[in-house]
């Protein structure tokens, strides 16, 4: 009968959500770098495999387009609602006009099958840091929950 | 920076290592010796894995992976700090209470029949967080010194509870869910036509986020504890508002919980489907003077917010669901005329009532004849 049950069931939520986005831009980022001969002769694991490739390309189709459903509309069942007290989430992504818009415009590659750009990563990374930061809040606020 | 993120992966690699190896250097009780203690260490065992496949794939040297290497470190170090407060801290922590424990609820689970294993029950809780639990980490967290005490028991139950809504996927209230939800639709829709939807709509929209995010689940657990210890868990209800929150609190709910005054409402509903009239009676009694000074604090949107079609609805469903899940109930329990937990804290609660002052000496024989049955030694 404590707050810690709920508490822990968001945390979760969000950082599998935090990592499923960070690994799918892992995978997309060592695909790129792959490419330099000068990286992949001293670091020959970073190549990524074709499976990999389309995994971390339908988890980012599906984790943009719930942000892009959230855009729409801020239904209570989609599991980006966890994070509408958080003030970052807010200001940098919900209002965050040019963003929006740079958001769509991956998604848009995503569904098309397109290779993403810099700027396409550069965004989602800025999706992450505020993800994780809202995970780091549900935690914190989780250890406090047991006193 | 690319070599300060590596030391924090070393670090963390080193502190996963020193945990493991003393796990490994304990000597264990058989409760926890097998599974307990294989999950917990198969669980540091996937953070570093992670963690040394991330150094060994070349990640780690290029500044363009900086911040996903910093985010993958951040979650794995919140990971590591879970599983070290709950499951290394329950291991550690592993000890006459445990023990006692584990034998009361293998009881609860084999008297109920429920088809599962037992969670580890960790004093590691206090009074202010009370009970908790938390499906994955398969722990039930008591209050240091819970193992003296009868009339707080009921509400394992509801953590049984929480792990039997996880355990079932939710479907003991799948068809209320839905019906919940239509049911705020509706009344959103209502609002908005009749016009007062300035006053009544933002809590409305909330509760019909609530109702799915949290209070269903609670309620069900509620249900649980009732169903399966009857009256002494409306008890520990009343026991609980009236001392936790105090009775200008009853209508006042968090995202966490419903209201006091529906879930005492759902909890003597239980008991009338069970059968057990005369507990209501008296449970409903006490509840209703309970109730004549806290109505003055009632807010006005309060009778939006948990119908009673509602909560009968979702009391029909859980008493169908279980029943055909072959989960024993209280009543089941009580006409089999068989020695059980849940008569040995109606029965707790029936002597705290009539008889206050035999209570204390009440207990400690209780107590003191459930650990002989336990085999273990008197405190």
């Amino acid at each position: 009968m404590s707050d810690f049950s709920l508490l822990y069931k968001k945390y979760n939520s969000v950082s599998n959500l935090t990592n499923d986005l960070n690994n799918s831009v892992i995978t997309l980022k060592r695909r790129r770098v792959s490419t330099i001969k000068e990286y992949t002769d001293k670091h020959p694991k970073l190549a990524v495999t074709e499976d990999e490739l389309t995994k971390a390309n339908t988890l980012l189709l599906a984790i943009l387009t719930l942000l892009e459903n959230f855009y729409k509309e801020q239904d209570t069942k989609n599991e980006l609602y966890e994070l509408m007290d958080n003030a970052l989430f807010q200001n940098q992504i919900l209002k965050n006009v040019v963003f929006k818009s740079e958001i769509a415009n991956t998604l848009a590659k995503l569904k098309s099958s397109k290779d993403l750009s810099e700027k396409d990563l550069a965004n989602i990374d800025k999706f992450i840091s505020i993800l994780d930061n809202e995970a780091a809040v549900l935690f914190r606020k989780l250890r406090t929950s047991r006193g | 920076m690319n070599n300060f993120i590596k030391a924090l992966y070393a670090d963390l690699l080193h502190r996963i290592d020193v945990v493991v190896a003393d796990i490994k250097g304990m000597m264990h009780h058989q409760d926890i010796k097998d599974r307990f203690i294989d999950d917990t260490l198969n669980q540091f065992f996937s953070i570093r894995s992670e963690l040394q496949s991330a150094l060994e794939s070349g990640v780690l040297e290029l500044d363009i992976f900086s911040g996903n290497n910093l985010y993958r470190f951040n979650r794995a170090h919140r990971e590591f700090k879970a599983i070290h407060s709950y499951r290394y801290l329950a291991i550690k922590n592993y000890k006459d209470p445990e023990i006692f424990f584990y034998q009361v609820i293998s009881q609860i689970y084999s008297e109920h029949r429920i088809n599962a294993l037992p969670p580890i029950v960790s004093t590691i809780s206090n009074h202010d967080y009370y009970y908790w639990a938390v499906p994955y980490f398969e722990i039930i967290a008591l209050p240091s010194g819970e193992e003296h005490s009868l009339l707080n028991l009921p509400d394992m139950y509801h953590e049984i509870g929480h792990l039997l809504h996880s355990m079932f996927g939710g479907k003991s209230c799948e068809i209320s869910a839905i019906v919940v939800d239509k049911h705020f639709a509706k009344e959103i829709v209502r609002i908005i036509d009749d016009g007062t939807a300035t006053h009544f709509q933002e809590v409305l929209e909330l509760a019909r986020y609530l109702w799915q995010e949290s209070w269903l689940e609670e309620f069900t657990c509620d249900l649980v504890g009732t169903y399966m210890t009857g009256a002494s868990y409306a008890w520990t209800n009343l026991k609980l508002l009236s001392t936790g929150h105090g009775s200008t609190k009853i209508f006042e709910y968090s995202q966490s919980h419903p209201a006091d005054e529906a879930r005492m409402r759902i909890i003597i509903l239980m008991l009338e489907k069970l059968g057990l009239d005369d507990d209501k009676k008296k449970v409903e009694t006490a509840w209703r003077v309970f109730l004549k000074d806290t109505e003055v604090f009632k807010p006005n949107d309060y009778s939006l917010l948990y119908p009673q079609k509602l909560l009968q609805h979702i009391v029909e469903e859980f008493y169908t669901f279980y029943q055909n899940a072959d989960l024993a109930s209280h009543t089941e329990l009580l006409n089999k005329g068989v020695s059980s937990i849940s008569c040995l804290l109606n029965e707790a609660w029936s002597t705290a009532q009539s008889s206050p002052s035999n209570y204390f000496a009440y207990e400690i024989d209780s107590i003191n004849q459930l650990r002989a049955n336990f085999g273990l030694s008197r405190v």
